[in-house]
């Protein structure tokens, strides 16, 4: 077995330790929570003491909280998220989509829903900070870097959700060129004119807050390189500059560059609870916002539970990627 | 010994930063830094003394707020003002009503015609009005839109005043109104007089539309019924093109007396023009026979041959007589949305005592017969007494009465007879209700207007759309009050649209200091209560430097106040985190062993953990009250610095002044506290200045969710109402929607700044070369 090996069994059990300490904490802190799901549906007053009781066997309250952790544990690992307390449809359904029977349509699900859109800011951002980074950290000192780490360390600081509101009011409100919600425009399939404009402004208000973030670090790794006798040595014999740039530091520099971005594909579930809040997109995000709100616990524990097998497996790559990239990390 | 080590640390503290400080100058962003944070500083500290602030608490009297669009118009005085009637286009095809002026009108027998001025495109502004004379005692005018007729009523005559258009342009620019009315002339009194059928009927045998009045007047035990038909035939090949028309009247008497309104309608095609009597002891429909002429190409109406009762309803029932309560008490529904029920209309009729019943018009069977009673009871109703029903919203009416508490509105489904049984299915109201207006569906609302003067918006813009296409009314979405009280009722008069977007929906009322009062209410653009930036309050003369927020709090005062919580959460979350994670990155790295792989464990699960999502669980389990907050933060903050505190003390451990210190029989309490705490300070007062910016942007982001403390304002809430409350689309509220934001850009940039030039001390490779 090779190192190699070695270390992804050992990362691997790690992982699953991980995994069961997180699912734990979260149910540890769902069940904290002062108010129970079933008591917000028992306000209504038509329901007789035996529905009432019916509703709270049937989310579960009627077991211990041994019992209902095991239950909880069995059916996570399963993928058996249940059904929804207030929706009343499969989770699974909401989750991955696919054919609802209640309503006869296909319903889409939220992992894709985000995963596009996350998926692929964060694949511009990248491709977009790899360049830009590159390029203003080559051209040290000039108008266009320093121009360009005060605009990055604004949209760096900036609030998500404000970029967001006041892309809105120009974009959508003013000019009307995209609605003002998002959601009633993604029904129609994924790639339909509707749903990429409806794409369009959460895309980029991520872009111009995750390219910021993405050039200075790619700029902070390139000035680094930059320092090594390789590159003088390059430019010494005589290389164009774009070789230089391009083969000889650009590509030493991606490596913090690499690990960032893998990790940043696992947050892409996670991160969308705010930008998915301000323009009303159908994903996971809002989907947990509006299920903590209303104490939907299958959705919060399935939509909790899929963000950190995300994570989890993200990091996971990203340090077997590093090993590959970077010799000297596999030799340790 | 303490003292000598306490002066040693002093010292070597005072030479680093007065070196740090002068590598620091060198940097230009960090000075801007460490500006922007001084004038935040200087906020938070101040916050009371800081020019154009308020309390915290401070709510602009009601008179500041801008109620964005309303306009005022002085009129002459008269003795006898009625509510303002609104001159509308008619609506086309894909294209909604919209005002094109008011007409305002007294008993004391003149009028005046205000021409919309179309430069405030989207406002509703009335100006140059022209002056007319009218008959005394007029008891009621009505706008026909489809005829472009006022049509008046007095005692003995029903006029037809013409009010064409001009269309120059895009718009309608000039209005006028022609004195000489067509008058027609009856020979009794017309107390009663019913809803008016204005519509450009199709002639079902050319197609070609009619334009056609009917109406219905009652006094006594006399109906009286006058139709309006003007239209044309066109002959064959172009020839023989024939213009019919004419205003028919016809009388017939019942057999008891009329106590309410009647209830009209026309139906050309399908031939049921009939009348509804509302009498005292039945409920009658008569059916209206037609006179027709005949031509090659088709036939057109020749005027009224007769009536025949088709069924009457007693208002006796039992012991019980059923007596109406006003005018207003019979009305007529259309159920549309209900395929089963089409063509099936209902009458709702309001008797004493709160008994109602509901008849089809088609056969006057009897469908229910009850009480009305508020769904569900509210104990601080005693009496109830509804006085009049109006149809309102699709498939409801709604029946408005008075309480002992004020008046009330509630939502009859004419089907069953029941006042809606959902929580906000009625309404009550403060005054005594005189006006209820139909259900607009540009601004998805209804108004209702009262005596004192109050005008209330009620919404339903939030509707919940049940499976047979019914609304549910929701709430109270505005209420405005007439100043010095209103001299009649307020009346909805409709919506200013533009490229098809509705701006304004509006409410005009004639006050007691003789003007026109015109309201914006529902509407997207203009109708929303704010004070906008740079202005002054029109009543209290405050000045409001970023303007108000909805409910009337100044933002200014908002914005300082915010640096409060801002800073308060940034500082003690940034250090407290920093503080945890250097102790704990200390301990683990320079003991080593199971203490170090535990901590590093925990580390790696916390770096794994999805930030603000598992801040938002915490929140919602700890409840949002701000020390929660600065502890949810610092509890996923320290794990980062942790790790890399760890790493510094790591490399620290085998240099050669450690093992110097340990020959020397250093403890390790003294070793860490000497020899590896001051080493690591820079690094931890860098994560810190990092850690404020990332704190404050945390805090932000989760009062913006909901999560924040409802008791400590700051930017992030103030965003959170403003798009909770919709505000975004105002373009009044711009300062509540650029500020917070910017101020919040500003903190977090700044820690940011110092942090990097600090970085930039601290790590010597990043420097310039």
């Amino acid at each position: 077995m090779g190192p190699l090996a070695i270390y992804s069994i050992k990362r691997t059990i790690q992982i699953i330790i991980t995994l069961i300490v997180v699912m734990t904490l979260i149910f540890v802190l769902l069940e904290a929570l002062p108010a129970k799901p079933y008591m917000l549906l028992m306000q209504s007053p038509n329901l007789t003491s035996s529905q009432k009781q019916a509703m709270i066997n049937q989310m579960g309250y009627n077991k211990t909280v041994w019992q209902r952790y095991g239950i909880y544990m069995v059916n996570m690992l399963t993928f058996h998220f249940g059904r929804s307390f207030m929706r009343g449809t499969q989770v699974s359904l909401l989750l991955f989509g696919g054919y609802n029977p209640t309503t006869h349509a296909y319903t889409y699900g939220r992992v894709w829903n985000t995963l596009i859109l996350f998926g692929l800011a964060t694949i511009l951002a990248y491709l977009i900070g790899y360049f830009l980074g590159a390029i203003i950290a080559w051209k040290r000192g000039s108008l266009l870097d320093s121009s360009t780490v005060v605009g990055g360390l604004a949209f760096y600081n900036m609030p998500s959700f404000w970029l967001g509101l006041i892309l809105i009011w120009i974009f959508a409100f003013h000019f009307r060129w995209f609605p003002l919600r998002a959601n009633a425009w993604m029904q129609y399939g994924y790639f339909t004119i509707a749903y990429v404009r409806a794409l369009i402004l959460p895309l980029i208000t991520l872009l111009l807050l995750s390219v910021a973030g993405t050039t200075l670090l790619m700029r902070t790794s390139m000035l680094d390189v930059l320092g090594e006798e390789y590159v003088v040595t390059a430019k010494a014999k005589g290389l164009s500059e774009k070789t230089v740039l391009y083969k000889h530091a650009a590509r030493n520099a991606l490596l913090p560059l690499v690990t960032s971005f893998v990790i940043s594909l696992a947050f892409t579930v996670a991160g969308g609870v705010i930008i998915e809040q301000v323009f009303t997109y159908p994903g996971v995000g809002l989907l947990y916002i509006t299920a903590l709100g209303q104490l939907d616990f299958p959705i919060v524990y399935a939509t909790l539970y899929i963000i950190t097998l995300l994570v989890l497996a993200g990091n996971f790559i990203a340090d077997i990627l590093y090993g590959f990239l970077d010799p000297r990390v596999r030799m340790q | 010994m303490s003292n000598v080590r306490w002066d040693e640390i002093k010292r070597s503290m005072s030479r680093n930063i007065k070196s740090n400080w002068t590598l620091f100058k060198q940097s230009k962003l960090g000075l801007t830094g460490i500006g922007i944070i001084i004038f935040f500083l200087v906020l938070a500290i101040f916050a009371p003394l800081i020019p154009f602030t308020y309390s915290v608490d401070y709510l602009a009297p009601a008179g500041d707020l801008f109620y964005i669009d309303n306009t005022t118009v002085s009129i002459p005085a008269q003795h006898h003002w009625a509510s303002p009637v609104s001159i509308q286009t008619p609506q086309g095809v894909g294209k909604p009503a919209k005002i094109a002026g008011v007409w305002i009108y007294s008993q004391d027998g003149v009028g005046y015609l205000f021409p919309r001025n179309f430069t405030h495109a989207q406002k509703l502004r009335v100006e140059n009005p022209v002056k007319e004379v009218i008959p005394t005692n007029m008891t009621g005018m009505k706008y026909l839109i489809s005829n472009k007729k006022i049509v008046g009523f007095d005692n003995r005559a029903v006029y037809l005043y013409p009010v064409p258009f001009e269309r120059n342009g895009k718009d309608i620019n000039t209005l006028s109104f022609m004195k000489n009315p067509e008058i027609v002339e009856f020979n009794h009194t017309l107390k009663y007089v019913s809803n008016v059928w204005d519509s450009n009927v199709t002639n079902p045998t050319s197609g070609t539309a009619d334009a056609t009045i009917f109406m219905a007047m009652g006094s006594n035990k006399t109906v009286s019924l006058l139709l309006v038909v003007k239209g044309e035939l066109s002959g064959i090949g172009g020839f023989g093109k024939i213009t019919y028309g004419g205003t028919y009247m016809y009388n017939f008497t019942v057999n008891s007396t009329i106590v309410a309104n009647p209830s009209v309608d026309f139906n050309y095609r399908s031939g049921q023009n009939w009348v509804i009597i509302p009498t005292a002891d039945y409920v009658y429909r008569y059916d209206v026979n037609l006179l027709f002429n005949y031509t090659t190409t088709g036939k057109y109406i020749s005027g009224i041959s007769g009536v025949h009762e088709i069924w009457k309803y007693p208002m006796q029932h039992g012991n019980m007589k059923y007596q109406f309560v006003s005018p207003e008490s019979l009305t007529l529904v259309y159920p549309k949305s209900d395929q089963a029920s089409i063509g099936k209309n209902i009458l709702v009729g309001l008797c004493k005592n709160n008994r109602a019943f509901g008849l089809y018009t088609k056969n006057g069977t009897e469908i229910w017969n009850d009480t009305l009673h508020l769904n569900p009871s509210d104990p601080r109703i005693h009496t109830l007494k509804m006085t009049a029903v109006s149809p309102s919203v699709m498939d409801y009416v709604i029946v408005s009465g008075t309480t002992n508490v004020g008046g009330v509105v509630a939502e009859l489904s004419p089907r069953t007879g029941k006042i809606m049984q959902n929580m906000t299915s009625y309404m009550i109201l403060r005054g005594t209700i005189n006006y209820v207006s139909s259900f607009d569906y540009g601004s998805s609302t209804y108004y209702v207007s009262t005596v004192e003067g109050n005008i209330y918006q009620v919404n339903m813009s939030f509707y919940t759309q049940l499976k047979h296409g019914a609304y549910l009314p929701v709430g109270l979405a505005k209420s405005f009050s007439v100043l010095g009280g209103a001299e009649t009722q307020a009346v909805f008069l409709g919506n200013t649209i533009m490229r098809g977007n509705l701006y304004g929906a509006y409410v005009g009322v004639i006050t007691k200091h003789n003007t026109l009062y015109l309201q914006a209410s529902g509407g997207t653009r203009i109708s929303t209560i704010v004070v906008p930036p740079f202005s002054y309050g029109r009543m209290s003369h405050n000045f409001y430097l970023f303007g108000t927020d909805y409910e009337g709090h100044d933002i200014w005062t908002w914005l300082v106040y915010g640096a409060r919580t801002s800073l308060l959460v940034g500082l003690t979350a940034a250090i407290i985190s920093v503080l945890v994670g250097t102790f704990i990155g200390i301990i683990s790295g320079f003991y080593g062993g199971w203490i170090d792989t535990v901590i590093m464990r925990t580390v790696d699960i916390i770096l794994t953990l999805p930030g603000l999502v598992i801040m938002l669980l915490l929140a919602a389990v700890l409840g949002p009250n701000i020390w929660n907050i600065v502890m949810i933060i610092s509890v996923l903050g320290w794990a980062g610095i942790a790790r890399i505190i760890r790493a510094v003390t790591l490399s620290l451990k085998n240099r050669p002044f450690m093992d110097a210190a340990r020959v020397a029989g250093a403890s390790n309490p003294r070793m860490i506290t000497v020899h590896i705490f001051p080493n690591v300070l820079p690094l931890t007062f860098l994560y810190m200045t990092f850690g404020v910016s990332g704190a404050i942007l945390a805090q932000a982001a989760l009062a913006f969710l909901g999560m924040g403390d409802p008791n400590a304002v700051s930017w992030g809430m103030m965003l959170q109402y403003l798009r909770m409350y919709g505000q975004l689309t105002n373009v009044y509220a711009w300062g509540w929607l650029i500020m917070p934001g910017v101020f919040i850009a500003l903190i977090s940039l700044s820690f940011y700044l110092v942090g990097r030039a600090f970085d930039e001390i601290v790590n010597p490779r990043l420097r310039k070369r």
